[in-house]
């Protein structure tokens, strides 16, 4: 909790200077993950940016103290009234948090995305995202004693499939 | 604009920072423990709505020719920090007796395992691997022989020997619903400067509810535990 608070403090320091025009943020949560989002809408393509901040439980003691950090390009593909479907593409990268093994593991994902507004002013939306996600890292564990030293080779996988229900708030 | 840049390099360099591999490397009279697994390493385990596939705890560990414990080279991570998930607060004591009885350390509620206060700190405490598990050994003084143990177990492994009805007090009570059914199983060798190529052998069973750390020999009552692991070779380099 205390690295996701952290998060979210540098996220909204950061984002201020990021982007001239604030144009949503958001809050998404899945089984393995928790994250804040802010959305910019570039003006010249037509493409969205987002980037994120969050905490993960996917290490080993399987705790949400994990960091997770990355951006998004986002391209709206359909839209229906207040509904509207978009394709992610998602790379970033996820630092496990735990006393055994040190693993900076990149991340890369698809992501599918739905957006509905429930207001008519368009402000606030549920947010539903389906991705698939590569994610790897070896990494090397290593103790030494007055009998001798012992070292083995282990893998950080990031779960594949992962699904997240948020709240955007756009402005 | 360069806040975005600094962003996106920061990001970058983490990135190409997981990029590395990391190998284990080895030099001459180094020890390599190979882990085989065996048809049963993977092992339903009910989990919400349905099963999970599950590896099992293991712990391999050193010994002198009297049997007398001399170190801890691996455990599991859940033996280790006492971090089950189902085991509605059981401790788990029969899931690996054997190397917990010779390692001889007992905590504050009379047990012989690790708890969440007080992790294993011996050994490397690492993530139940789904396929095999290889480990590096460099032991300082080889000039007497010693003897690698390696014990294995699952929960939940059942069967017509260990049944999930046994009562406490059976000879063949291994804890109840979410205990281990067949006990944990223990494989041995010793290996002196002159070792090369050798494979581990299966040695006994251990205690069904954990109560001692005693081996026991009637391995015909054991079935899909003898299947956990292929085999463990351990090779000089």
């Amino acid at each position: 909790m205390k690295v996701f608070l952290t998060s979210a403090f540098c996220f909204f320091m950061l984002s201020a200077s990021l982007f001239g025009q604030q144009n949503g943020v958001s809050f998404k949560l899945s089984l393995h993950q928790a994250e804040i989002g802010y959305k910019y809408i570039f003006k010249k393509v037509p493409l969205e940016g987002e980037f994120y901040l969050g905490a993960g439980n996917q290490d080993i003691d399987g705790r949400f103290n994990d960091f997770v950090s990355g951006i998004r390009i986002i391209k709206p593909v359909f839209r229906y009234k207040r509904n509207l479907i978009s394709m992610m593409f998602n790379t970033g990268v996820y630092i496990p948090n735990n006393d055994y093994y040190n693993a900076v593991t990149p991340v890369f994902g698809l992501i599918a995305g739905y957006n509905r507004t429930f207001d008519k002013a368009g402000k606030h939306s549920l947010l539903i995202n389906a991705g698939y996600f590569l994610g790897q890292r070896y990494y090397l564990q290593e103790y030494k004693d007055n009998f001798g030293s012992y070292a083995t080779r282990d893998i950080f996988k990031i779960v594949p499939v992962n699904i997240a229900i948020g709240y955007g708030l756009n402005f | 604009m360069r806040m975005m840049s600094i962003t996106i390099f920061s990001i970058l360099c983490m990135l190409l920072n997981g990029c590395q591999k990391e190998e284990l490397t080895y030099s001459s009279g180094d020890l390599q423990v190979e882990i085989v697994t065996g048809e049963n390493w993977l092992h339903d385990f009910p989990l919400f709505a349905g099963f999970t596939k599950k590896s099992p705890q293991f712990a391999i560990w050193l010994e002198d020719t009297a049997g007398n414990y001399l170190s801890t080279v691996f455990v599991t991570y859940k033996t280790a920090t006492q971090g089950w998930v189902s085991s509605k607060g059981n401790r788990r004591k029969e899931s690996l007796p054997h190397w917990a009885h010779q390692r001889g350390f007992v905590y504050g509620d009379g047990l012989m395992l690790p708890d969440k206060k007080h992790p294993l700190p011996d050994g490397i405490t690492g993530a139940t691997p789904k396929e095999g598990k290889t480990i590096r050994m460099r032991i300082n003084d080889f000039d007497k022989p010693i003897v690698v143990k390696a014990e294995f177990n699952h929960s939940i492994d059942f069967n017509s020997f260990f049944p999930r009805n046994a009562k406490e007090g059976d000879w063949n009570y291994s804890g109840g619903d979410y205990g281990s059914g067949q006990p944990a199983v223990v494989y041995a060798i010793t290996l002196s400067q002159d070792s090369k190529l050798s494979e581990m052998q299966l040695v006994g069973r251990s205690s069904a509810d954990g109560s001692d750390g005693k081996l026991y020999n009637d391995l015909e009552k054991l079935t899909s535990a003898k299947c956990i692991i292929n085999k463990v070779i351990v090779s000089k380099r």
